[in-house]
């Protein structure tokens, strides 16, 4: 048995134990995989498992059944319907005897996307554009793309050329949003959406600036920022290379 | 009578901008014209077994969840979440559920969504705006909360007072059966909302801001009423009468 509880009494369940993973199905909505080990906290088996979702005012749930009885549900039960696949998720495990007493629950889970990608990729209406990067309430980016160009979705991923002049100057914007308008570093206790972009930072610049208190730290970010998306320009996407042989095809 | 149709992304760009228009150029006869209905290229057909739609007035939430209900009865899984079909009903009825003056004249509020259902990607935005989708609220709510949300279904399918306003703009309250028998409850009593309910101590504003503080402790979203009441601070002991 885990001891793990914090001053409401309830079990904190660890990560390792509550993974999700996100898949977007044919029919162009995501629906999710649930792998749970919740078992070895000895909760009772009638104690109730619920997963929620939620997104700024949206939300979804599913009733997993009990510990001793979790349910199996269906991949069009696990489909995201009303939340879009940004969303996070949390495991909590319910008393049995309908009081809606929590006896343990995950911290904020971020789903594992598709292919480890860092950025969601959202054909809309885009009118004259062809893609603009978006960005949720807590600052986490999407990137829309223009829904009338047919495959744009496809060619975002294996274009050179498209991705040599677009994917910079998105990681150009995803790092100044993450330090200048969300104000974030990769210091903080919780998980964060701005953690595998501190990842990616971190192994194409060698280091990771902390978070900005001073003049002095916006101008060390901002050069920082620029050594990153050089980088990036030049070992991931090799944007002028593909830039050049496109322009000469 | 016509059968069920969905917007095309042509359609759904065209009906927004007719609903545009129609905020410009407010009139009594204000409708989507055919060609935006039934053209090939603004909507195309829901399904093989999709049910037939005959126009008619839609006063309240009950008239247009009764109406909703019957005639999706064989097919609300497929239309439950579907954007193109909700958007293209709204603009099918838009002239029997449109907001008006004392004139007659349509006056339209300024979001889209109350009459179409823009599709999903990670913008939560609009999942968030669905829910002032006039007919798709009304009938996710008699779906979700049946005769336990009379009040709000006997409230006018356009009109979004305080407690309405308050269940619709957030999902988790919305999807919650505890929570909005709760709400109801408390603050609303022989069909109508009692003074003074909405700001104060035990208030409904207080309410939701105790909800979330019990959610420490509590699955709040996920109890049934009775277990609410039961762990409500005495500061609601008053409404509760």
């Amino acid at each position: 048995m885990i001891n793990r509880f914090n001053r409401t009494g309830r079990a904190g369940i660890d990560r390792a134990h509550a993974q999700i993973e996100l898949v977007r199905a044919a029919s162009g909505k995501s629906f999710h995989t649930l792998h749970m080990e919740v078992q070895r906290y000895g909760f009772p088996s009638d104690a109730v498992l619920q997963l929620e979702a939620w997104r700024s005012n949206t939300s979804q749930r599913w009733d997993y059944g009990t510990v001793g009885d979790p349910r199996v549900l269906s991949e069009q039960e696990r489909t995201l319907t009303s939340v879009p696949g940004s969303a996070r998720f949390k495991l909590k495990v319910v008393a049995g005897d309908r009081s809606g007493r929590l006896l343990g629950a995950t911290k904020p889970l971020s789903p594992v996307q598709p292919r480890q990608s860092l950025i969601p990729v959202d054909p809309v209406e885009l009118d004259g554009e062809v893609w603009r990067l978006s960005f949720e309430d807590d600052g986490q980016p999407a990137l829309q793309v223009n829904k009338k160009i047919a495959g744009i979705s496809e060619t975002i991923r294996t274009d050179a050329q498209f991705r040599s002049l677009v994917m910079p100057q998105i990681l150009r914007s995803v790092l100044t949003q993450i330090y200048f308008v969300e104000e974030l570093g990769p210091d903080g206790d919780d998980e964060s959406w701005a953690d595998g972009w501190f990842r990616l930072a971190k192994s194409l610049a060698g280091t990771v600036p902390e978070k900005i208190h001073n003049d002095s730290d916006r101008a060390g970010v901002l050069d920082w920022v620029d050594r990153v998306v050089a980088r990036f320009s030049g070992e991931k996407v090799d944007a002028y290379n593909a830039y050049v042989r496109a322009l000469e095809s | 009578m016509t059968r069920a149709r969905q917007f095309t992304p042509l359609g759904l760009q065209r009906a927004q901008s007719f609903l545009a228009e129609v905020r410009t150029n407010p009139s009594r006869e204000a409708a989507p014209p055919d060609d935006l209905l039934y053209d090939g290229n603004n909507v195309e057909l829901l399904r093989h077994d999709a049910p037939d739609f005959t126009r008619r007035q839609l006063t309240t939430r009950r008239d247009a969840a009764r109406y909703l209900t019957t005639a999706l009865a064989p097919i609300e899984h497929h239309v439950a979440d579907h954007a193109g079909f909700w958007s293209w009903i709204g603009m099918y009825l838009f002239a029997e559920i449109a907001p008006r003056d004392r004139q007659g004249v349509v006056r339209l509020s300024s979001l889209d969504e109350t009459f179409v259902v823009h599709d999903t990607g990670s913008d939560s935005r609009s999942y968030q705006r669905r829910y002032r989708h006039y007919l798709w609220s009304a009938w996710r709510l008699h779906r979700t909360h049946g005769e336990a949300a009379a009040f709000l279904l006997d409230e006018p399918l356009t009109s979004f007072g305080d407690i309405a306003d308050r269940v619709f703009s957030n999902a988790r309250i919305f999807n919650s059966a505890g929570v909005v028998q709760l709400i109801l409850t408390l603050y609303v009593e022989a069909g109508k909302q009692k003074p003074r309910f909405g700001r104060g101590r035990g208030g409904l504003r207080h309410l939701i801001r105790v909800l979330d503080q019990l959610e420490r402790t509590y699955d709040v979203y996920g109890m049934e009423l009775d277990a609410l009441l039961a762990i409500l601070p005495s500061d609601f002991d008053r409404w509760r009468a």
